[in-house]
């Protein structure tokens, strides 16, 4: 079988700390009833982190609609088994690269809608290099919290839109940006939270 | 359909079966009293099966523990035993049981009083609710998962002390299943299953 030149590099995942994260993590007390949505794939880390709490966990898994990495929007359920309280704390991982400004805006909408006071979004924007990963990352929280990044194997890249925190609060109408953090992998962290908190 | 092995399923129509019931069909008491699970059955790894070539359309109630092999359609009541849905089980049903393994496919809501199992090949979409639960690597999931133990929804489906493992009885809340298939023959082993055509 014959084998690309990407495919012979044997690749680890990289381990970095988020130190953003760990605040949202750590500020969620286990006897609150707090309401979790993950923009990501499931990852066990998580279940494994929130069972036992009050919490509950929503996850969207938003999939690329087409080679150009664009992701479909999310679609959150009614109040209901599937939504049983308000948002507030949202994973977006390295979601918000790949939607363009009028889909975050309808993302805004859908979270403040679905969020309450204390909503508080989580996202790593690709913000130092000119181009990203084609589709977005796997990321696995360890559970010192570590973060592990996971690169499709394919390697291709496409061009980083390098949302700065203007930019995210101009197409994020109602949102701001409460804190942000450069990462050494040149990623910047940002929490976002509604724009009267900020 | 269901038997102690999951080769002899051979009827892959949509299926109606229902053994001679021995819980009880009687309208609810006034007053139930909790139970703590009883079936010996219950994690014993004897588990009735619903065949790969088998499909159900319609509600299945047991007082044992079931696995499902095949697909099933509707609603799965296993209160106070566990439910195994196997590497090719493709359930689109609310389930409420004691305990939830997930090994193969579901599209729908998944209630447990203790505590639901998915494992790495497991594909779900739906909603879990569950005081415990634990997913292994490479299962996938969508929807919304409530570890809450002082869930009201779980309240609702298994009584006030659904995390501490008792569950009001059968008899509390009768299923339209056990009032419909009294008269119906017994085909289903020596289980307490019954099965419905009317979901």
């Amino acid at each position: 079988m014959a084998l690309s030149s990407h495919a012979t590099i044997s690749r680890q995942p990289a381990a970095i700390r988020l130190p953003l994260l760990d605040t949202l993590f750590q500020s969620a007390h286990p006897a609150e009833r707090v309401g979790w949505l993950d923009l990501g794939p499931v990852q066990p880390a998580l279940f494994t982190r929130l069972s036992g709490q009050r919490a509950w966990l929503h996850v969207a898994e938003l999939v690329s609609t087409d080679d150009t990495g664009a992701l479909q929007d999310l679609a959150l359920p009614q109040a209901g088994p599937g939504r049983p309280g308000p948002l507030h704390h949202v994973l977006a991982w390295d979601r918000l690269n790949y939607l363009d400004p009028a889909a975050l805006s309808r993302l805004a909408a859908a979270l403040l809608e679905a969020g309450d006071h204390s909503l508080r979004i989580h996202a790593l924007i690709h913000y130092r290099a000119t181009e990203m990963p084609r589709r977005p990352m796997g990321f696995t929280v360890r559970d010192d919290l570590a973060v592990l990044l996971d690169e499709d194997a394919d390697g291709a890249r496409i061009a980083a839109p390098r949302y700065s925190s203007k930019a995210l609060q101009k197409a994020m109408p109602g949102l701001a940006p409460e804190h942000t953090t450069l990462l050494n992998n040149g990623m910047q962290e940002f929490i976002l939270v509604p724009d009267n908190r900020a | 359909m269901f038997n102690k092995r999951d080769n002899e399923a051979s009827d892959p129509q949509t299926t109606t079966r229902d053994p001679a019931p021995t819980t009880s069909t009687s309208p609810a008491p006034s007053s139930p009293a909790p139970v703590k699970p009883t079936s010996p059955a219950a994690g014993s790894g004897t588990a009735a099966v619903i065949g790969a070539t088998v499909q159900i359309d319609g509600r299945i109630t047991a007082d044992e523990d079931l696995r499902v092999e095949g697909k099933v359609k509707g609603t799965i009541t296993l209160k106070n035993n566990t439910l195994t849905i196997g590497s090719q089980g493709q359930v689109d049903a609310e389930v409420h049981a004691h305990t939830i393994l997930v090994e193969g496919r579901v599209n729908g809501d998944l209630y447990a009083a203790e505590r639901i199992n998915i494992r790495a090949s497991a594909r779900i979409e739906g909603n879990l609710l569950a005081p415990r639960m634990s997913l292994e690597e490479g299962a996938r999931f969508r929807g919304t998962v409530d570890m809450d133990p002082d869930s009201e929804a779980l309240a609702k489906v298994f009584g006030k002390d659904a995390h501490t493992g008792t569950a009001t009885t059968a008899a509390s809340a009768p299923s339209t299943a056990s009032r419909e298939n009294d008269q119906k023959p017994d085909l289903l082993g020596a289980g307490n299953h019954k099965a419905s055509g009317k979901p």
